[in-house]
């Protein structure tokens, strides 16, 4: 036997974790070898440096923390819902903004009633269907003003009163040109310098059909499949309508074909559909807003006398730094992940 | 069929006794704290990660089929909730630490961050110092060679303990092991921490 052989048996051989015909064999090398038995002694105390550090105690609040954790969660397990992107909300956001501007430019112009109806067709044209939206969007509106605009401005819905010399008005651009601003693509285009250089960052998903007999025990089915993979797979989101279920898996790319035919075998499935998207755009845009605030907080971090405006700013940058992580991560896992959407109808096509 | 009293409280927590899911998981807690404590290596991400494992065990509880026994697919979801917290971590690390480490792709020669920090020979360091420094070093090891390490060597869980919640082969255990041994051995031995 040779050092390098030796030396590959040498953590399963403390372990006893090894064949009768290895163990002859690396004993005898062991004998004669005085670099591999050095490394023999060494790993043995290694061992037992690593199998001695102390075991902790759990904190005293822990289970009290665990206690009311629990009492938050207001689903109980078996309820579908184990994640919301919050695509919606920021579709909201984008249309409140908007829906602000317009408020804003409108309101130094023409009167009242007038301005309302804008913010409504704006809505309008946001969410032509979801009533939800509109409740989102007015609240959103509500709050706006508060902090941009310094409680000088506010919005045409909630306060028509018409403005004396201000300002914004002159920056404020009319809607249709606010509109083109705001769309993703044209970011991307002005800051066409930066992402250039950046690599593309593109989310794929797979979409497919699944028919079966019982549709709750297929939803059950695909949870069972994304639990066997635990650690490569998660349910990421389930959603229910009347006529189907949409389950959204998270897969690690690696595991995507084997989950696929994992999935086939519940029932009668489409081939799945590829499609992509690309959050190039959103990831750069993130990513330096995050680069920013970082460099921010830890400069405000590292002085030990804050005045108490410093402060304040440090808490609202340690807010927005935990929700652009917090957006990091979401992009992250979309671009780590491959979603595997599948679309479960509830009763079974009889044709 | 008599259902065991895991079993049990599992079928009365999927219904939303929550009371029912603390009094099974309170057996585990312990263990799983100490899990978290060895990947995040202080104690309140520890506690952090160890309380977003149990509230993601509760929530995903109805899928849970017990083709691995219960602990089992606990420590799988801390291992996993703390290896994605650090994956998240990394990623804005560098932008605080401004001298970056050198890390190669094994994470084998981490040693400017650790330098100052760590015991050497020729002084004798307390207990403490030491625990600090296994620590720093298992933070050092790249995600495959940490969990094996953490889970054998720490936690002295089984080969086959350690596949299951690794959800990957024996053999696959078993060359990570050696793997990740020798990178910390070598360190080690440099710092002639080793007899």
């Amino acid at each position: 036997m040779f050092c390098k052989d030796a030396r590959e048996l040498l953590s399963p051989y403390v372990d006893g974790f090894i064949t009768e015909e290895e163990k002859v064999a690396l004993e005898n090398h062991l004998a004669g070898c005085m670099d591999c038995r050095q490394e023999m002694t060494e790993l043995r105390s290694m061992l037992q440096l690593f199998g001695g550090l102390p075991e902790l105690e759990v904190p005293s609040n822990f289970g009290e923390e665990l206690h009311l954790r629990l009492l938050r969660e207001k689903t109980v397990p078996s309820i579908k819902k184990e994640h919301t992107p919050h695509r919606t909300g920021w579709v909201a956001a984008a249309a409140a903004g908007i829906a602000l501007a317009c408020g804003i430019y409108a309101s130094s112009l023409v009167p009242a009633p007038m301005i309302a109806s804008v913010n409504d067709k704006i809505i309008a044209m946001f969410s032509p269907s979801d009533k939800d939206s509109n409740v989102d969007i007015n609240n959103i509106l509500n709050h706006i003003p508060k902090t941009d605009q310094s409680g000088k401005l506010n919005p045409a819905v909630t306060q028509p009163t018409p403005n004396t010399g201000n300002n914004s008005t002159k920056q404020v651009v009319p809607p249709t040109v606010q509109v083109a601003t705001n769309s993703p693509k044209n970011n991307n285009n002005n800051s066409t310098g930066k992402t250039a250089a950046i690599e593309q960052k593109i989310a794929t998903s797979f979409n497919l059909q699944l028919r079966t007999d019982n549709a709750t025990d297929t939803i059950n089915s695909i949870r069972q499949v994304a639990l066997n993979n635990a650690g490569g797979v998660e349910v990421y989101n389930a959603e229910t309508s009347i006529s189907n279920t949409l389950v959204t898996l998270r897969v690690k790319p690696d595991q995507v074909n084997q989950v696929i035919s994992e999935l086939e075998k519940l029932g009668i499935t489409t081939n799945p559909m590829k499609s992509s998207e690309n959050l190039t755009s959103d990831y750069s845009k993130n990513k330096n807003s995050l680069d920013r605030v970082n460099a921010e907080v830890i400069s405000l971090e590292s002085r030990t006398n804050l005045t108490p405006a410093e402060e304040e700013r440090l808490q609202a940058r340690l807010w927005e730094q935990s929700y652009l992580n917090d957006k990091q991560a979401e992009l992250e896992q979309q671009l780590d992940t491959v979603a595997i959407k599948i679309l479960v109808p509830n009763k079974t096509d009889s044709n | 069929m008599r259902l065991s009293r895991d079993e049990d409280l599992i079928k009365q927590s999927i219904h939303g006794n929550t009371q029912a899911f603390e009094e099974l998981v309170h057996k585990y807690q312990n263990r799983i704290y100490n899990l978290a404590y060895r990947y995040m290596g202080n104690e309140d991400d520890a506690s952090d990660m160890a309380q977003e494992a149990l509230i993601k065990a509760y929530r995903s509880l109805a899928s849970f089929k017990g083709e691995s026994s219960f602990s089992t697919w606990l420590y799988r979801i801390t291992a996993n909730v703390c290896l994605d917290e650090l994956r998240k971590r990394k990623r804005v690390v560098p932008m605080i630490s401004l001298d970056e480490p050198a890390v190669t792709s094994d994470g084998e020669d981490i040693e400017r961050d650790l330098a100052d920090s760590s015991p050497t020979a020729d002084i004798v360091f307390e207990h403490k110092e030491m625990e600090k420094y296994l620590q720093a070093l298992i933070s050092t090891l790249k995600p495959e060679y940490k969990s094996v390490i953490i889970l054998r060597d720490v936690m002295d869980f089984s080969y086959e303990e350690v596949a299951e919640i690794l959800q990957c082969s024996i053999g696959t255990v078993k060359s990570r092991l050696s793997r990740g041994r020798e990178i910390l051995r070598k360190k080690l031995s440099r710092r002639e921490l080793l007899p």
